[in-house]
């Protein structure tokens, strides 16, 4: 595991090519969010009044994504294209706001935002709420692992009860957790 | 040889015993790894463009050339940027995982041939085969601690 994101610490990061000049900025993170992976970024012109742009980037054309910077090789060609028609429906796009419970039916929180393994582009985690937090806007987060399978989504995100205990409550540690929470899923299984 | 010291140097004809003008900016070809040609300000040649190919020889304190015509005008196509004008010195490295390393404090060249030999950021010194490019944006090396 490379290192761990924010869907939101990517936003406004530079779209920079391996010869050095930056084309873009990321404008939002698209994600499936019944897979578990980033499907792309929708790009915004790279000046202090950034304009939408109609060209987005795929996960495929992405050469690596860091903390300062997302990389593609220099001969990427961006294209207009639409990223709705592969996230729309109930499983996948805005898990944003969404109520996590879990499977034996207990509300874990509120999904602020994703956390994404920067080596592979695959979402490891939710960042949430937690539904006894008294201020829900400007509270203490906690960082729930996911199975490598993703969660099931819909009305509410359902994940399995054991992940609870896995539950980390800063991102440094968080890497760890989703580790041991997965081998001990493995073990399970066996 | 780094780039920082062949900024400033005086370009020398020697059919004349001249100074042609000062070297005030450099091009690097970075597919190519070596020095592509340098500005020459306040030049009274006929442009500004040195091409690393005409020089003679570079010394501790010019740039020799032996006749004023080897300066030109600045090609339409170059392979790099500015490493001045474009702010490639003094502005930002980035890992090509997308890491801030720090900034480009220097370049060193063979000055014999012009061949990259190293670029230093601050402390550390990257060999040449590590540079990916050198953008208006960053410049981009490979970071074996990034992997």
């Amino acid at each position: 595991m490379k290192g761990l994101l924010r869907g939101t610490d990517l936003v406004g990061l530079p779209v920079v090519t391996l010869t050095g000049d930056d084309v873009a900025e990321v404008r939002d993170v698209v994600f499936d969010a019944a897979h578990g992976q980033i499907v792309g970024f929708t790009l915004n012109k790279r000046s202090r009044l950034g304009r939408r742009l109609k060209e987005v980037l795929t996960r495929e054309q992405i050469s690596a994504v860091g903390p300062d910077a997302v990389m593609i090789p220099a001969d990427v060609e961006l294209e207009a294209a639409d990223f709705v028609e592969q996230t729309d429906g109930d499983s996948g796009g805005d898990v944003i706001a969404d109520r996590v419970i879990t499977d034996t039916g207990v509300v874990v929180g509120t999904v602020t935002d994703v956390v994404i393994d920067t080596g592979d582009g695959s979402i490891v985690g939710y960042e949430v709420v937690p539904a006894d937090e008294p201020d829900q806007r400007k509270g203490r987060r906690s960082y729930l692992p996911l199975p490598e399978t993703g969660a099931v989504s819909g009305e509410a995100l359902i994940v399995p009860a054991a992940a609870v205990d896995y539950v980390s409550n800063d991102l440094a540690g968080f890497a760890e957790a989703v580790d041991s929470y997965r081998d001990a899923l493995r073990g399970g299984s066996r | 040889m780094n780039v920082s010291e062949l900024l400033g140097k005086p370009v020398l004809d020697l059919s004349t015993a001249t100074t042609v003008g000062r070297i005030d900016d450099v091009v690097l070809d970075v597919p190519g790894r070596r020095l592509h040609g340098l500005r020459v300000g306040k030049s009274t040649g006929a442009g500004e463009w040195l091409a690393w190919d005409d020089i003679k020889a570079v010394g501790s304190d010019a740039v020799t050339i032996d006749a004023v015509d080897r300066v030109g005008a600045i090609p339409a196509e170059l392979p790099g940027c500015w490493l001045r004008g474009d702010k490639a010195l003094g502005g930002r490295v980035l890992s090509d995982g997308g890491r801030e390393l720090g900034s480009l404090t220097d370049i060193d060249l063979d000055a014999e041939s012009g061949a990259l030999q190293s670029v230093v950021l601050g402390d550390r010194r990257l060999e040449a085969d590590s540079v990916q490019g050198i953008g208006t944006y960053a410049t981009v090396v490979c970071d074996p601690a990034d992997r």
